[in-house]
């Protein structure tokens, strides 16, 4: 999967243009509220078969900290 | 494999479900939670109202009035019932058990087993097992699976995750020994060391008593030590890895597929980790009902009332090809195949009433 692919992915979950997403994009300025941690948690599952925590996601930043985790 | 199989011989007769009288809006709670947290609330559980127990009713209180409208609907006599099992994690008493009050409510002959299952999300399809496989030649003929819950009474207030979230209820489901009839495929699993992510920590055993002044636990949980703890994100990472990986595992044993399945009908526990799941086995969302948005996760009985929201009221006698699945609490979860004609599910009723037991006046000798 590209990091394009994966952009398109988080700007669906973000409801945002995928052309908003850089990963530089800091969470903040995003709706980054407990159902887009929960969205993450399952977008990473989907992606990468993997489980991460509820702490790991709640440290995140930005945008490309999501995607560090789904290399 | 131990922990798959099936059950034979049993048919389903009826399934009743039964909530209290008293319903809620969650737009009531706009003063507490502010109308922005009632509403990311709303479309993250999906839960817009629920129906809640009065302060003199239990669980049993619902079971026992859809106990009695299934034994009226199919003419059963109280002498021929052989076992009741009630599943709940909120019982009348710490002792005795809730199925022998009910047993006596009913007024069911004393030739009859009578015990209580603690569970809870998982509970529903844990009692068929149980009950389903007390339904054999030279055992039980007749078997009252029973259950309920009142988790509203355990729930802060002021917890914003849970508060609302949960619903009251409980359900009766009639089973009888049937040699013609089809057999049910299962599946059970259980990781007993995610057994804190769902737990009322206080007031049982292991910690007799606590504070119960509520307290802030960070995002909004304020909660006194004999209230729900449910860590929300551990138990939506668990559901959405082990859920449809059950599920996927139960079709590939059953040779079912989703186009072959009429309905796939889970514990109500949210309504984003439903969606979650049947994008995850490729269910479409007309596939997967959802009763929550009225009734709210109701526990043990969120499955059967699933069934007689979607069911009742079609004379259909043909039976649709099911999977149940109920997951959470324990943590534990159980898929199961079956046939179901939805003409055996009755409409959801409400009940008013609270049993008027005659304990608290004294000592009954």
């Amino acid at each position: 999967m590209t990091q394009q692919e994966k952009l398109d992915g988080l700007a669906e979950l973000f409801e945002v243009e995928s052309a908003a997403l850089t990963p530089e994009t800091s969470l903040e300025s995003l709706a980054w509220d407990s159902m887009a941690m929960l969205s993450v948690i399952a977008f990473v599952n989907e992606k990468t078969g993997r489980r991460i925590t509820g702490a790991q996601v709640k440290a995140f930043k930005t945008i490309g900290d999501i995607l560090a985790v789904t290399e | 494999m131990a922990s798959a199989g099936i059950t034979e011989q049993v048919a389903i007769r009826g399934v009743a479900s039964v909530v209290p009288e008293a319903r809620i809006e969650n737009s009531t709670f706009v003063g507490r939670f502010g109308g922005e947290g009632v509403e990311k609330f709303a479309k993250m559980t999906g839960v817009t109202a629920r129906h809640v127990a009065t302060a003199n009713q239990t669980a049993s209180d619902f079971a026992c009035c859809a106990a009695e409208r299934l034994l009226a609907r199919l003419d059963w006599a109280r002498d021929s019932i052989d076992a009741l099992v009630f599943v709940s994690q909120t019982p009348d008493y710490t002792l005795p058990a809730t199925a022998c009050v009910l047993h006596h409510r009913l007024g069911i002959k004393t030739d009859c087993a009578a015990f209580d299952m603690n569970l809870g999300c998982s509970g529903f399809v844990y009692g068929l097992l149980v009950a389903g496989n007390l339904c054999r030649k030279n055992a039980f003929r007749r078997v009252l699976l029973c259950g309920g819950d009142t988790i509203t009474k355990l729930v802060s207030p002021h917890d914003r995750s849970a508060a609302m979230l949960f619903g009251d209820g409980g359900f009766a489901v009639a089973l009888e020994h049937d040699e013609a009839a089809p057999a049910w495929s299962w599946l059970f699993r259980t990781h007993g060391g995610g057994f804190r992510e769902i737990i009322v920590p206080t007031g049982a055993f292991r910690h007799r008593q606590g504070d119960a002044t509520p307290r802030e636990f960070g995002d909004g949980i304020v909660r006194g030590d004999y209230d729900l703890a449910m860590n929300g994100t551990e138990v939506f990472n668990f559901t959405i890895s082990e859920v449809p990986a059950a599920i996927r595992q139960q079709m590939q044993s059953t040779g079912q597929t989703v186009e072959t399945t009429d309905l796939l009908v889970m514990h109500q526990a949210n309504a984003f980790i439903l969606k979650n799941i049947a994008k995850m086995t490729k269910f479409p969302m007309t596939k997967v009902p959802i009763s929550m948005d009225r009734y709210g996760n109701t526990s043990v009985t969120s499955i059967p009332l699933t069934l007689c929201d979607t069911l009742s009221g079609q004379p259909d006698s043909v039976p649709l090809n099911l999977l149940l699945a109920g997951f959470g609490v324990g943590l534990s979860w159980g898929i199961v195949s079956l046939r179901l004609p939805p003409s055996v599910c009755l409409p959801i009723t409400t009940c008013a009433n609270g049993y008027v037991d005659e304990v608290n006046g004294g000592w009954h000798v």
